[in-house]
C-alpha cells in the first residue's frame, strides 16, 4: 500500500485523465477495495462487477476528492462500501446464509503488538471501540466488516431488532464522545 | 431522542452500513438536499472510515482491470471525465427529447441552450419568472417536468412517458429545501391524474420554491403510510431559472 500522500498525488493526476496514474492507484489499492466489497456481497460475480463501477467512479469522480474531509484510502472505501450496501439491500435473494466464522471478531481486533505499527487515527479509534461493552463491540464490528442490517444484525445475535437500534445508537454516540476527548 | 440526535444516528447508521433500503433512499436525497446533514455524515465518515483496517485485503481476479480499462476505452479516451459528461449530457438531452414530444422537447432543448449559451436566447424568449425542472434517474433518463410561473402562480407536473408506477405502487412527489427539519414535505400522490402541487407550493415563498430539490418517490399504493418518503427516490431534479 502506497502513502496517503502517494494517494493524493496519484489522485490528482487521475482527476487529469491520467491514465497510468489510475493504474498505479488501482495496484495500490485493489486488494483493499475487493476485501471490503467482497465481504459484504460474499459472492465474486457481484463483487467483480461493483468494483468495476466503483473504480469508473472513482476515474470520474477523483477531483471530487477532499483531503480535508478524508484520507485517500477512506474516501475510496467509503465509495466502495456505500454501492456494495446499496446493492446488498436491494437484492432480497442475497440472504445472510450461515457464517460461523463471522462470528469471530476478536481476530478482527488488531492485536496490541500489530495496533503500535497503525497510525494514530486508528489506534484511538479502536481504542474507542475496546470501551465498549464486549457485545456491543462485537456489533459494530460486525456491522461494519459485513455490511449487515439490524435485522441480520438481530438474527446473528440473537436480539430483538429495537435492541440492536437501541444499541447501535449509543454504540456510536460513545464512539464520538470518546473520540472528541 | 430529540429531532438531532435522530439525524445524528441516521448519519452515523448509514455510514456504519446498517440502514434498510428505504432509508438509505432517504438519506441520498438528503445528502442532494441538506447541507448540514451532509456535513454530519461526513464528520461520521471521517471517524469511521479507519475501520476498514479490520477488512482483510483480497486480491481481486485479473479480468476485473481488463474490464475497467476495456470500459473507460469504450468511452471517449482523449479529455477523460469532461468530455464523457458533456456526451453523456447530450444523449440526456437527445433522450429527453425522442421521449417527451414535441412541447417538452422544445422546453427542453430551450432549457439545454439556457444552460450552454444563454446569449443564444432572444430577450423576448426570456420570461420573467418562469422555471423548470427535470426529475430525471441517476442514469439521466427524465421521468418527470416540472414548470413554475411565480407571476401567475401557476405549478405544474406531468410525467414523461407513460408516468405509470410500478404495479401496485404509487409515485409520489417530494420537495425538500435546508430549512425543513423535518425533511422532504409531500406535493402529492400521482394517480389517474397528476398532483394539484399548486395547491401546496402557493404557500410558500419564492426563495423556498426556487431552491428547493424537487424528488418523486415509489410508494405503497395510495401513498406514503408515514408522511415521509419510504421507498427508493428514483427521480430528482432542482428548478432551473429561465430568466438569467
Amino acid at each position: 500500500m502506497s502513502t496517503p500522500a502517494e494517494l493524493v498525488q496519484l489522485l490528482n493526476a487521475v482527476s487529469r485523465g491520467d491514465r497510468v496514474a489510475f493504474e498505479q492507484l488501482y495496484t495500490a489499492t485493489r486488494a483493499k477495495l475487493y476485501g471490503v466489497v467482497l465481504r459484504i456481497l460474499r459472492r465474486h460475480d457481484l463483487a467483480d462487477e461493483v468494483i468495476q463501477e466503483v473504480y469508473l467512479k472513482i476515474w470520474s469522480g477523483a477531483g471530487q476528492f477532499n483531503p480535508g474531509l478524508a484520507s485517500p484510502i477512506t474516501w475510496m472505501v467509503t465509495i466502495a462500501r456505500n454501492r456494495a450496501i446499496d446493492l446488498v439491500r436491494k437484492r432480497a435473494e442475497v440472504s445472510i446464509e450461515e457464517e460461523p466464522e463471522a462470528m469471530d471478531v476478536a481476530a478482527d481486533l488488531p492485536n496490541p503488538l500489530a495496533r503500535r505499527e497503525l497510525a494514530e487515527e486508528v489506534r484511538r479509534l479502536m481504542g474507542c471501540i475496546e470501551r465498549l461493552e464486549p457485545e456491543r463491540q462485537s456489533l459494530v464490528l460486525l456491522a461494519y466488516r459485513n455490511g449487515w442490517s439490524r435485522e441480520q444484525l438481530a438474527a446473528k445475535l440473537g436480539k430483538p431488532v429495537n435492541t440492536i437500534k437501541t444499541w447501535l445508537r449509543r454504540s456510536l454516540l460513545e464512539i464520538r464522545e470518546c473520540l472528541g476527548s | 431522542m430529540t429531532v438531532n440526535e435522530d439525524r445524528e444516528a441516521l448519519a452515523a447508521e448509514y455510514v456504519l452500513g446498517t440502514l434498510d433500503a428505504d432509508e438509505i433512499a432517504r438519506v441520498q436525497l438528503m445528502l442532494e438536499t441538506d447541507p448540514p446533514f451532509a456535513t454530519l455524515v461526513h464528520a461520521w465518515e471521517k471517524k469511521l472510515g479507519e475501520l476498514h483496517h479490520i477488512v482483510e485485503p483480497v486480491e481481486p481476479p485479473a479480468h476485473v482491470w481488463r474490464r475497467i480499462v476495456a470500459r473507460l476505452d469504450g468511452t471517449p479516451a482523449e479529455g477523460g471525465a469532461e468530455i464523457v459528461d458533456l456526451t453523456k449530457r447530450l444523449r440526456r438531452w437527445r433522450s429527453v427529447a425522442m421521449l417527451s414530444g414535441a412541447l417538452a422537447a422544445s422546453l427542453l432543448l430551450f432549457v439545454a441552450v439556457k444552460e450552454t449559451a444563454p446569449h443564444l436566447l432572444p430577450a423576448p424568449l426570456r420570461p420573467a419568472e418562469r422555471f423548470v425542472a427535470v426529475l430525471q434517474e441517476g442514469n439521466g433518463s427524465p421521468g418527470f417536468v416540472m414548470t413554475v410561473d411565480l407571476r401567475s402562480k401557476s405549478f405544474s407536473v406531468r410525467p414523461v412517458g407513460s408516468g405509470a408506477a410500478p404495479a401496485g405502487r404509487s409515485y409520489q412527489m417530494w420537495f425538500v429545501h435546508p430549512t425543513f427539519a423535518g425533511g422532504p414535505r409531500s406535493l402529492g400522490v400521482f394517480t389517474d391524474r397528476v398532483p394539484d402541487i399548486a395547491a401546496t407550493l402557493a404557500q410558500y415563498p419564492p426563495e423556498i420554491v426556487n431552491n428547493a430539490t424537487y424528488a418523486v418517490s415509489i410508494e405503497p399504493l395510495g401513498g406514503s403510510p408515514t408522511g415521509s418518503p419510504t421507498g427508493p427516490v428514483p427521480y430528482h431534479g432542482k428548478l432551473i431559472d429561465l430568466d438569467r
